[in-house]
């Protein structure tokens, strides 16, 4: 496999499917290539309007670049620990599984508060979403992005609370995949909101 | 791969024990250690972006660095965290629909509302295009490949 110590991990298992794949697998793919769309409009909306003239503060002129850094580094470490209780659960090592759901859930927390934050102070410097334009578009677009990570926590905390019930075994590892699919894809679209929304504009 | 005595367990508490398809789809995974590689190539390349930000150098030099760091991180994420570079060819069929019909959409509304430079437009189209030509001369590589070099095990896969 192009030179890659890899491993068999999984084997699917499930009711048989006209494609032979998991039908919730199919499923997820096609939601997150359709939330590209609307993650898609709400940045395209922010760089719209970024650069207008417009009266009161905007974002970049506040940006806290240092501070967003760190919390990027926060979620895409998570990312790290989602994979992990992946590889975990296909290994049926239920101890690591809830140690990295549990650490996933916690960096997810940790960047919604590093977020609040953000917001807070921004607030207090005298943006608000009503503000302008510019503003507007930024608190949809990074409120929309911190919505998502919530759901994917509360999503990681019920699979932390079914792994302690027992009731997540190996054969539902697949519930735990679905789970990191939706959490990568959070990932992902703040790599983009990073560069494009806060180091491009922001210098 | 022996179950422990706890998966066992779980696995006991089942009322009904899931269905298992004729053919069981086999799926390879990287191992942990290639997913903190992968990682530590993402800390890496956001510590560039960062330095980047802070560096004295031509805007539009910037911007593409920017963009090609943003690139490099978004597909190691997808390729390995979510495993589309092992999966089911028709999974990343599905995901990079999506993406370039958002792409291709938003990019020709910014154009038009002046808040993107056509250059701009063409530079990441034939971008786009090169990595699209890339992945296809891949695909085509592996589907050519005698079985059990490729290290897929569906023919789906791709």
């Amino acid at each position: 496999m192009s030179g890659v110590a890899a491993e068999v991990r999984a084997v699917e298992h499930g009711a048989p499917t006209s494609t032979g794949l998991s039908n919730a697998k199919l499923g997820m793919w096609a939601f997150l290539g359709s939330e590209c769309l609307l993650f898609g409009a709400l940045i395209s909306t922010f760089l719209l309007y970024h650069g207008k003239d417009v009266t009161g503060p905007t974002p970049q002129k506040i940006y806290d670049i240092p501070y967003t850094s760190v919390s990027s580094f926060v979620l895409l470490m998570s990312s790290l620990t989602m994979v992990l209780a992946l590889a975990a659960i296909q290994r049926g090592d239920h101890g690591k599984l809830r140690v990295w759901l549990m650490a996933t859930a916690l960096l997810g927390m940790t960047f919604i508060a590093g977020q609040v934050y953000e917001f807070t102070r921004f607030v207090q410097d005298g943006m608000t979403i009503k503000t302008n334009v510019i503003a507007s578009s930024f608190f949809t677009l990074t409120g929309f992005h911190g919505a998502h990570v919530t759901g994917g926590i509360i999503m990681l905390l019920s699979l932390f609370g079914m792994s302690l019930d027992r009731r997540l075994p190996v054969e539902k590892a697949e519930a735990v995949e679905l789970v990191g699919l939706y959490w990568h894809f959070v990932d992902i679209v703040w790599i983009v909101i990073f560069t494009v929304v806060y180091l491009i504009p922001g210098r | 791969m022996e179950p422990t005595s706890r998966s066992v367990r779980e696995t006991a508490v089942q009322t009904e024990p899931p269905a298992i398809a004729e053919e069981p789809e086999l799926v390879l995974h990287p191992g942990p250690r290639q997913y903190v590689l992968v990682a530590v190539v993402l800390a890496i390349a956001t510590a560039f972006e960062v330095g980047l930000y802070y560096l004295d150098m031509p805007h539009a030099l910037f911007v593409a660095m920017l963009l090609l760091f943003a690139t490099l991180k978004f597909s190691l994420v997808v390729l390995w965290f979510m495993h589309l570079r092992f999966d089911s060819a028709i999974f990343r069929r599905l995901f990079v629909a999506g993406l370039i019909l958002a792409i291709t959409v938003y990019m020709i509304v910014l154009v038009i509302f002046g808040a993107m430079k056509a250059p701009w437009l063409l530079a990441i189209a034939a971008f786009l295009v090169v990595l699209s030509l890339m992945w296809a001369a891949r695909a085509r590589r592996e589907r050519q490949a005698p079985a059990g070099q490729s290290g897929q095990t569906s023919p789906e896969h791709g």
